[in-house]
């Protein structure tokens, strides 16, 4: 019998191809809906809806508390935390839900060898990184922001004067908008570094949450000890504080953070050193990227 | 001859309830009326046989079910209905029967950090032989893996982490062996020594059941099949008996001559033949009976005075068998 | 056998580079001690006490550590499918859970309460060094084998048991237990720093009233025995899936 090749009416594609940024675009698409779980199943979905359910849900409590801690008539409602206070109020949800979902972002590809296929489309590695980092930022982002939204809501509807109040409410826009986006890429961008270093789920998230947990509570204690010298800069080793300490700058406000405030260190230099913390935490994902074996 | 079945053949529709039959205590395993479902879907419906001595193969498409019947064998699934009986004994929870049942799944995973020794090793303690070292090594040493046996699995190519598991499942020298897809990711030499070891083993009395969809390895390698198309259960028994039975289907046969269309239009006035058909030069002719319409197309051709150059079954091979159990 | 199950599991749970930075972590808080002892400098030893340990070590380091040893145990080992290894074999299901807690529990122990102890006794004066470390190496032990048997039931219940222990660590033991002083009933860090406290530790005002030493106790052998009956259970009746 002779071989023959059968016209079975395959035809090549030649019609437009959308290229690397349409690529990037659908990568970082996918890779937002799996950050919220959308498309997986209801198990999935329950991290991420505890993380951005509860802070805005304590948002509205405590606007609730603003309102009727006024009428009550007491002196000292200022003292509920407001736009400038809420984050470290809420601060533990972006960190869990970074350390749970930064590895499952990246885990997965590498366990069950998928980048090889990333890898040979119009994607180049460094855009992977990249819109990997964009889809958890934004993840972060939402988490960060619906509690301000809720606040901005509350304050207008709590100020007689509702013209005031929005032309209030506008002007911490800069301040809300500017720290969101960096505590949002900042802490992305630290929880993939890490994950990227290991496929084992179990290993990245305690990593995740151990590299963000652990510093600040040793700061805490090294700065308590008032030692003098260079001794206080080991607060920019805390990522918890340099995060705390940009919140502050952004609203000019005080910082709660206990190693921040105990270090005398001016918000400015925190919120410097976590964009150069967070920049380097980027840097290093995307040579992470350019070198790993797919 | 043992006895043979396609289940439902010349039937149409369900058979007859079925009345419930006592259970052979001296068989290997049985499966009465097994089904399971997951959810709505049902992977597997309503499977009964015997497993006896000798090696049997479960043949089946990808995604037939094989896993799920191999899993519920091995005690590791629940028969969503029916049961699945080791020696007179239900083999759902009920550690016990792992004594006589030696596993080889069909995953690849397996202790990275162990060497191919210690996970016999390991095997032959969970196990509790009295002498688990000579165990591991005996399995070792019949699975060809020595040389290696001392590198962590880790560094094992496909087809040695294979025999590593297969090791691993006969260190108690199960009377039972059940293998899925054992032959994946091995080379031809390989599957030959392979092939040779389970031919052994079932000579000496055990009952080895191994899945695969691939038909040559089935053809060459066991007694009995049991072929399971998209969960069911559609042939049973000898090997060569099956296949005479295929052999009654309708059939498709190739025909090249000097004249296609006297031929076409002689073989219309055969009985046998219900189907003729001409298409780019080429003659086809479905036929209900193999032999009636061999014995007929050399009258045929011979009163037309024509010449065959070539005449050939088109659906032969099992493959097309498993098509025609599909669509019927 | 069970040495078998054991021996197994530990290799998997300890592997070189892990066990490395495990006990590199754990020696955080010892190394924070000696520098708190070196500086001279602490005023109030006992507020600095309740942040290295309280904090760093029983709120921290030990849930951290629980956390990948008891969903990783074997929970990962029936994801991945080399579980079938051992439950295809002829051993009562319940040897095989008992066998992995008491390793990965173990291991979880050997790693914390050292420097539970080490840096409690650090930061201890002359008389109150051997009752804190005593007291909160205790804690540490009941806490370590209590996350860990949790996390492992967990794994064995939900395929999200990592998301679901870090949720019940952070916001409930984390957040809750600081708004809702009822919470502390079920909150395996009340447990530890209970005992931790009817033994010797320091008496903190931080957090909420601390459990009875005897009530803490009760609630964590209890807690274990559900969470070990759980395990034993869904293992007996563990069905293994397709491969993926």
């Amino acid at each position: 019998m002779t071989g023959s090749i059968y016209d079975l009416g395959y035809r090549r594609y030649d019609g437009p191809r959308l290229g690397r940024r349409h690529a990037v675009v659908a990568l970082f698409r996918h890779s937002l809906r799996s950050v919220f779980g959308i498309g997986r199943s209801g198990r999935a979905k329950i991290l991420p809806f505890i993380c951005i359910g509860l802070p805005t849900l304590i948002a509205a409590i405590l606007v609730a508390v603003r309102a009727l801690a006024g009428r009550a008539g007491f002196e000292n409602v200022q003292l509920v935390p407001g736009h400038d206070g809420i984050y470290p109020v809420i601060a533990v949800f972006p960190t869990l839900f970074v350390a749970a979902q930064a590895p499952e972002l990246l885990g997965r590809d590498q366990r069950y060898r998928t980048l090889t296929l990333y890898f040979s489309r119009a994607l180049h590695r460094p855009d992977y990184a990249i819109g990997k980092l964009l889809a958890l930022s934004v993840g972060v982002g939402v988490i960060l922001i619906l509690p301000h939204l809720v606040t901005t809501i509350g304050t207008i509807l709590l100020t007689a004067d509702t013209v005031k109040g929005i032309t209030k409410e506008l002007g911490l826009l800069p301040a809300v908008v500017g720290s969101t986006v960096v505590i949002a890429v900042v802490t992305s961008a630290i929880a993939l570094a890490v994950a990227s270093l290991t496929s084992r789920r179990a290993y990245a998230t305690a990593a995740i949450f151990g590299v963000l947990i652990i510093p600040d509570i040793v700061a805490t204690v090294v700065i308590g000890l008032d030692l003098g010298g260079v001794s206080q800069w080991v607060v920019l080793f805390d990522i918890g504080a340099l995060i705390d300490g940009a919140n502050a700058w952004f609203f000019g406000v005080i910082t709660t953070n206990q190693a921040a405030f105990g270090s005398g260190v001016p918000a400015g230099i925190l919120t410097l050193a976590a964009l150069v913390v967070g920049a380097a935490a980027t840097g290093f994902l995307v040579v992470r990227y350019q070198r790993i074996a797919a | 001859m043992t006895d043979s079945a396609i289940p439902g053949w010349g039937t149409t529709g369900a058979g007859p309830a079925r009345p419930a039959r006592p259970l052979d205590p001296t068989a290997a395993v049985e499966l009465q009326d097994v089904s399971r479902w997951y959810g709505n879907v049902v992977a597997v419906n309503d499977i009964s046989f015997v497993l006896t001595p000798g090696i049997t193969g479960l043949l089946g498409p990808n995604g037939a079910g094989k896993s799920t019947l191999l899993h519920m064998i091995a005690g590791l699934l629940r028969p969503s209905a029916g049961q699945v009986v080791i020696r007179g004994a239900p083999a759902w929870r009920d550690p016990a029967i792992y004594r006589r049942i030696g596993l080889v799944p069909e995953r690849e995973a397996v202790y990275p950090f162990l060497t191919g020794r210690q996970f016999a090793l390991l095997n032959a303690r969970l196990q509790a032989l009295p002498e688990p070292e000579i165990a591991a090594d005996r399995a070792i040493a019949r699975v060809e893996l020595t040389d290696a046996a001392d590198r962590p699995i880790g560094t094992y190519s496909k087809g040695m982490r294979q025999r590593a598991k297969i090791a691993g499942a006969l260190v108690h020298d199960p009377p039972i062996l059940l293998l899925d897809e054992p032959f994946n990711g091995m080379d031809p030499r390989q599957r030959l020594q392979m092939m040779e070891m389970l031919r052994e083993m079932a000579a000496a009395g055990r009952t080895i059941l191994f899945s695969s969809h691939i038909l040559e390895e089935v053809e060459r390698l066991a007694q009995n099949v049991l072929v399971i198309v998209a969960g069911r259960l559609a042939a049973s028994g000898d090997f060569r008996a099956i296949r005479k039975l295929m052999t009654d289907r309708p059939h498709t046969f190739t025909i090249r001559s000097s004249d296609d269309r006297r031929l076409a239009a002689g073989l219309v006035g055969t009985a046998a033949v219900y189907g003729v058909e001409l298409t780019d030069g080429r003659l086809s002719v479905r036929t209900s009976d193999f032999g009636a319409f061999t014995r007929a197309l050399a009258g045929v051709a011979r009163d037309a005075r024509l010449t065959l150059f070539e005449v050939r079954p088109t659906d032969e091979d099992l493959e097309s068998v498993f098509g025609y159990l599909v669509q019927r | 056998m069970i040495r078998a199950i054991a021996g197994v599991t530990f290799r998997a749970l300890a592997g070189r580079r892990r066990t490395l930075l495990v006990t590199l972590l754990c020696s955080l808080p010892v190394l924070v001690a000696l520098l708190v002892r070196a500086s001279g400098r602490a005023t109030d030893l006992d507020t600095v006490t309740a942040t290295v340990v309280d904090r760093l070590v029983i709120s921290t380091l030990v849930p951290l550590v629980a956390l990948v040893f008891g969903t990783s145990a074997l929970g990962s080992e029936l994801d991945d499918g080399t579980a079938v290894y051992l439950l295809a074999k002829p051993i009562a299901r319940w040897r095989i859970v008992v066998a992995k807690v008491v390793v990965a529990a173990g291991l979880a122990v050997i790693v914390t309460v050292p420097a539970a102890f080490a840096s409690a006794a650090l930061l201890g004066s002359g008389s109150t060094w051997l009752p804190h470390a005593l007291g909160y190496a205790a804690g540490t032990a009941i806490a370590a084998s209590l996350y860990v048997m949790v996390f492992l039931a967990l794994s064995l219940v939900t395929s999200r048991a990592l998301a679901i222990g870090l949720v019940y660590v952070l916001v409930w033991e984390g957040i809750l237990a600081g708004l809702f002083a009822g919470t502390r009933t079920f909150s395996i860090r009340q447990y530890a720093l209970g005992v931790a406290q009817a033994i010797g530790g320091p008496a903190t005002t931080n957090g909420p009233e601390r459990l009875e030493g005897m009530t803490a106790i009760a609630l964590a052998v209890a807690v274990f025995a559900i969470a070990l009956v759980i395990a034993i259970r869904r293992l007996q009746s563990f069905e293994v899936g397709e491969a993926d």
